[in-house]
């Protein structure tokens, strides 16, 4: 499973319990059309953290990162691998080499 | 009150105090005395204004024998919050109650509760230390409004971190159980007199849900929610309100640093906050908002974001419980 449909199944499971808004696609602003609030960014930092071992800052709490699935598979694909696009495949270890300065930043 | 013609400014928000003030309490009498037939009225008065100018339109809509003022303090109010609500209770000739909940919060665990919440984010914090939850600048920055934990050490030293969702909770959760506490001792003098509880929220807040389900939301009769919090300064000059009421900083008197409204809820102070809320109910065009209110129309979009997306966050705030169906015989507004 690619990255994005990773990230899509988690947001549909938590915050669509299950069932996808119609024609809810992946450049879709959660905002918009009224998926997620504060407490869901929350649970989805909580996610991101503990999935893909990266520590958010602050400023990377922002819309452009998190707001459509798009968004946060560019955010975490940049922030795994800051030089180059890396494809995360499900049940796949992205872990194996050790973390990378800007992963345990 | 603004036409299409005139300029929006500040004035706007100008009220005609003795008029208002006079419709208040006549709503107050209709509400109290005819529809629920009570014999009065109790408020909480926290040294607020909003409490104040509720307490004070219920005295001379009601007399004073029919109000009853309580006094709620518990570890971490402001020592200037008793002394406040004295003033008032006196200038007004009310009789008071004062009731500590610190014992019935330490026996529902609230202080161990909210503590816990904290060391799951900052593990030194301790006994001793104090603590409030703070938002990013909700006006320079997209930033989403996660909540922070600033602590403070008894020597002075100050941690800030950010709350995981399980921690924003565990502190949430804790800390709500002041507010229902002072509404159970609340409906406990309500029963106890046969009278009504007078909520106290101003336009702002209860517009945007700033206030705890079942806790200081609850009441039988909300007086100023109608009005603006800039309103409810001009109603608090018309009434006599002490000065040292009407000059206090709006705090939220709910954790044990100081805490401003803005810091914990609002993007901006109440003044602007108010203004701009004005203006997005009454569709004024954001190019004339802005420069008044002191705002880019970056800054003025942010703020207009934010009341938009805490009114969908807090709708729920103000249900009734929802039924699966109806009952024809209890209707939404019971024919009172």
């Amino acid at each position: 499973m690619l990255l994005h449909e990773e990230l899509r199944k988690f947001v549909i499971d938590n915050f669509m319990f299950g069932k996808p808004c119609e024609g809810f696609a992946d450049d879709d602003s959660f905002i918009e059309r009224g998926i997620i609030d504060s407490t869901a960014v929350m649970e989805l930092i909580a996610y991101l953290e503990a999935r893909f071992r990266i520590k958010l800052q602050d400023r990377d709490l922002i819309p452009e990162n998190f707001d459509s699935i798009n968004k946060l598979a560019r955010f975490v694909e940049s922030r795994l691998h800051p030089n180059g696009k890396l494809q995360v495949m499900l049940g796949t270890d992205v872990f194996a080499e050790p973390l990378t300065a800007e992963q345990k930043r | 009150m603004r036409t299409a013609s005139t300029v929006f400014s500040a004035d706007v928000l100008n009220i005609d105090a003795a008029a208002i003030s006079a419709g208040i309490e006549s709503e107050i009498c209709d509400i109290v005395l005819r529809r629920l037939k009570r014999k009065g009225v109790v408020v909480a008065i926290s040294g607020g204004v909003d409490s104040s100018v509720v307490a004070a339109l219920c005295v001379k809509a009601l007399g004073a024998p029919r109000v009853l003022g309580l006094m709620l303090p518990e570890l971490d109010s402001s020592p200037d919050s008793l002394p406040l609500a004295n003033q008032l209770a006196q200038s007004l000739g009310i009789r008071t109650h004062v009731e500590d909940i610190s014992g019935i919060l330490t026996a529902a665990r609230c202080y161990q509760r909210r503590d816990e919440a904290i060391r799951k984010v900052i593990p030194e914090y301790a006994e001793g230390y104090k603590c409030k939850i703070a938002l990013p600048d909700q006006l320079n920055g997209d930033a989403y409004p996660i909540f922070s934990v600033v602590v403070q050490s008894p020597r002075g030293e100050r941690t800030k971190a950010r709350l995981t969702l399980d921690s924003y909770l565990g502190v949430v959760a804790a800390t709500n159980f002041k507010q229902r506490t002072r509404k159970m001792i609340e409906y406990y003098y309500a029963d106890r007199f046969n009278y009504a509880v007078a909520g106290t929220p101003n336009r702002l807040e209860f517009d945007q849900g700033f206030f705890v389900k079942n806790g200081d939301g609850a009441a039988d009769l909300k007086p100023i929610a109608h009005l603006y919090k800039t309103q409810v300064y001009q109603l608090a000059a018309h009434l006599g309100v002490p000065d040292a009421i009407q000059k206090r900083p709006p705090t939220t008197d709910t954790y044990s640093l100081d805490q401003s409204q803005e810091e914990f809820y609002f993007p901006l102070a109440y003044e602007r906050m108010d203004l701009c809320l004005y203006a997005k109910n009454h569709q004024v065009p954001p190019e004339e908002v802005a420069p008044v209110v002191g705002l880019t129309l970056e800054q003025l979009t942010r703020v207009y974001r934010v009341i938009d997306s805490t009114r969908t966050a807090t709708r729920y705030l103000h249900l009734s419980p929802m039924l699966c169906e109806d009952v024809p015989e209890v209707p939404h507004d019971l024919g009172i």
